[in-house]
């Protein structure tokens, strides 16, 4: 099913039966053509059309707009300035500054928000009441709008009337201000993420567990090896493929991580990420830099870097991919 | 799972770009639809014909186009009785009101301004947002075509000239109401730290700011278990919004920050109280302290007109337990608003006979006696009712009296574009502060910078 003509032939034509006969043979011919050779790119036109509607040519355009001065709110008064803008962020701290939380608090959020979603998995597949009703709850919180979840974990994490701080205070240890620090914020943050993705990544797995032969695990279990020795031996080597496909799907997601950020932080509306950005990402910082301060172009540079970035990020996922499917015999 | 290669590559890739693209689309703005005046028309004709309104039958009234007028706003302006009223004597316009939250509101303004669509035919502008709005005059529509000028000598000087463009030819705003200074605090500590609580008396305690800090010190030494007041930046604020000039040399787009010393004297000041342990350490607007207002863990706090209602509203099992002084050192002025109306709107005219309305001096009156936000013409301000009110909230404190007189004595202030994300850059380097993050010196300097960058 690799070239047009052989889904032509292995589709019916879209005419229909009747209206075949009465065609003249070079009209025939023609539709035959038609059939074989454009319906099959008509058919995946439409996910293009729109690709290139509505991503790439706001991807290109934010490249142009990164290579100009440009305020926002004077549309159309923008000056090129070439690759000025890229020269000042590759010398701004405060960029920096906010690759360095991204980074930090992809690995806070991916590495145990996988490693969570695996262990709840393989619970998940030996539990025999509830079956349905327990593996659709996993995925509640991440259907609850993220504002919600943001005001809820806000409260958790008060400085005066919060749960946690509470629950320190009855072991003896003294409030924390969790916005104020740099750890306990990137922490708060990161279990916001944590909480919200895992029963996803639980689901996804759950899915691929399913699909590894039972008598693996039944000569497993005759050897005596118990449930989480099964886990390390059997369903580990079998789920790296998808392991890597979701550590993929997390890692780039954290590259954006963006809502998060901007609800925990203690002043409302404020983009700076805590009063000395101990949290701000580089999308936090791309949004204070072109929407609050209103350095447009400066903003696009940011965010054309988020993407390169992002490609970086998504190929060493993708190589280290490649290494696990293949230990694992899959290529 | 034995997929082809160039599969995984080709699925790995495209992922990687749509959902890099889903983030780019989001940096760029989303224009909304603009309300599509001409599409409803069809069921406004039938409104108006079976709508209870004989007069425009009988007056053979200019057969009057519907019209919807869009207005946005945010926090409680009080305008609903006015719309019903406006409505009923202006049969063909329809007012449609949309309430946002402060950020959110002034955020999506600006969104639609930049993206050319999407905006109200009136909207609300605040105060911390109108320097760097106002800068883009050709955003707005100028006031003054429309008769706007037969309306200041109504408003007290600076609330007109704040909305005024640099020129002084466009003026973009008809101001609503204006955010005197006070001193809201709590009686009941009060009596326990054995200090006055008549306002009076208690305003005889901090002709200055320095005397506040001393009064602090000595509250802090009667050990009442709650703090002298909320937050370090309000302190702050109080001082700086009392200023003829604080981030902007008047005039111009220079920034002084670094240079102005009533500026590093405020900020001196709050270092002192910080370190004499009289603050609260809270941040302004968050949950906390929130919450912090019901429990009464703070004994005063710097009180714009605005803030009696976000007081009733945030803890209204309070009631009876604060009163009113007045702020120490000068008369000031922080928040207030304008209603402006964007170049976008398709009816200019109607949306400024409305905006006109609502700001008139016997519309501020009343929506000061229902709601508490403090009208800024002055005919208002001077009218009986409103010099006489007094709020119950409050221990009938008489706020008609202390916001009034804060009001007609101010001088003011010159804003520049960003005096917004300035005050911002110096507000989180308080908090550093106040948090323990950083010394006075360091955190100014880096106040400082921030400042510059922000203002760039």
């Amino acid at each position: 099913m690799n070239s047009p003509a052989d889904f032509a032939a292995l589709s019916p034509s879209p005419l229909g039966p009747a209206l075949r006969p009465r065609l003249p043979g070079i009209a025939k011919r023609a539709l035959r053509w038609v059939d074989a050779a454009i319906a099959p790119y008509l058919y995946i036109a439409p996910f293009f059309l729109l690709f290139i509607g509505f991503g790439l040519f706001p991807i290109l355009y934010t490249g142009y707009v990164s290579l100009t001065d440009r305020d926002l709110l004077r549309p159309g008064a923008e000056t090129y300035i070439g690759l000025a803008n890229f020269r000042e962020l590759v010398g701004d701290d405060y960029f920096w500054n906010s690759v360095k939380n991204t980074f930090l608090l992809m690995v806070m959020c991916s590495v145990p928000q996988l490693v969570l979603a695996l262990i709840l998995a393989h619970l998940l597949t030996s539990i025999r009441r509830l079956r349905t009703l327990l593996r659709m709850g996993v995925l509640l919180p991440n259907v609850t709008s993220i504002v919600a979840v943001a005001l809820v974990f806000g409260q958790i994490y008060s400085r005066d009337f919060g749960v946690v701080n509470w629950v320190l205070g009855v072991l003896g240890v003294d409030p924390i201000h969790w916005q104020a620090g740099d750890w306990t914020s990137r922490l708060a943050i990161a279990s916001m993420v944590v909480w919200r993705w895992t029963g996803y990544n639980a689901l996804i797995y759950l899915g691929a567990m399913q699909a590894i032969p039972k008598e693996q695990f039944e000569a497993a279990a005759l050897d005596r090896a118990g449930t989480w020795r099964q886990l390390w031996h059997i369903t580990l080597p079998a789920l790296r493929p998808t392991i890597a496909f979701t550590a993929l799907i997390s890692l780039i997601g954290q590259m954006q991580l963006f809502s998060e950020p901007l609800l925990f932080d203690a002043s409302p509306g404020s983009v700076s990420g805590g009063s000395a950005r101990q949290f701000q990402t580089m999308t936090l910082f791309m949004y204070e830099e072109g929407f609050r301060l209103g350095h447009l172009g400066y903003g696009a540079a940011v965010a054309w870097i988020v993407l390169l970035l992002t490609f970086v990020v998504a190929a060493f996922a993708y190589a280290m991919t490649r290494r696990g499917m293949r230990a694992a015999g899959a290529v | 799972m034995r997929v082809p290669r160039w599969h995984v590559a080709v699925a790995g890739w495209l992922l990687t770009v749509a959902v890099v693209f889903a983030g780019a689309s989001c940096a760029k703005s989303k224009p909304e639809p603009a309300p599509d005046k001409g599409a409803d028309k069809p069921v406004q004709a039938e409104k108006t014909v079976a709508g209870a309104d004989p007069a425009a039958g009988k007056t053979a009234a200019p057969p009057a186009e519907k019209i919807k007028l869009a207005i946005n706003d945010f926090g409680v302006f009080g305008y609903k009785p006015l719309y019903a009223e406006y409505q009923q004597s202006h049969p063909n316009i329809e007012i449609v009101e949309s309430v946002n939250e402060y950020n959110s509101h002034h955020t999506n303004l600006i969104n639609h301004l930049a993206a050319g669509s999407g905006a109200a035919d009136i909207e609300a502008v605040d105060e911390g947002f109108m320097a760097q709005l106002k800068s883009r005059p050709e955003q707005f529509v100028n006031l003054l075509d429309y008769g706007a000028g037969e309306r200041e000598k109504d408003y007290a000087a600076f609330k007109w000239q704040a909305s005024l463009s640099a020129d002084a030819k466009k003026q973009i705003g008809l101001g609503t109401d204006v955010g005197g200074l006070a001193m809201c605090y709590r009686v009941d500590v009060f009596a326990k730290a054995k200090l006055p609580t008549d306002p009076a008396a208690v305003s005889a305690l901090w002709p200055t700011w320095e005397k506040y800090v001393e009064t602090g010190i000595k509250f802090k030494a009667a050990k009442t278990g709650a703090a002298f007041f909320d937050s370090a930046t309000n302190l702050y604020n109080g001082q700086v919004f009392q200023l003829d000039k604080s981030y902007y040399e008047p005039g111009t787009n220079t920034v002084i920050v670094d240079k102005n010393p009533a500026i590093k004297a405020a900020w001196d000041l709050t270092m002192k109280a910080i370190d004499q342990g009289l603050s609260a350490k809270l941040v302004a607007w968050q949950p906390d302290w929130v919450t912090a207002f019901q429990k009464g863990t703070f004994a005063t706090i710097t009180c714009p007109a605005w803030m009696q209602g976000y007081i009733k509203e945030n803890a209204p099992g309070t009631a009876g337990k604060w009163n009113i002084a007045a702020v120490p050192g000068a008369a000031g002025n922080w928040g207030g608003s304008w209603l402006t109306i964007p170049a976008q709107s398709k009816h200019p005219k109607e949306a400024y006979e409305l905006a006109a309305f609502l700001t008139a001096p016997a519309q501020q009156v009343r929506v000061f006696k229902e709601v508490g936000n403090f009208p800024s013409a002055i005919p208002a301000m001077h009218d009986p009712s409103v010099e006489g009110f007094k709020n119950p909230f409050f221990n009938d404190a008489q706020t008609g009296k202390i916001f009034g007189e804060s009001a007609v004595n101010l001088k003011p202030q010159y804003q520049g574009e960003k005096h917004g994300p300035i005050r911002k850059a110096i507000e989180d380097g308080i908090t550093r502060v106040e948090q323990g993050r950083q010394k006075s010196a360091e955190s100014f300097a880096q106040a400082v910078k921030d400042a510059f960058r922000a203002a760039r």
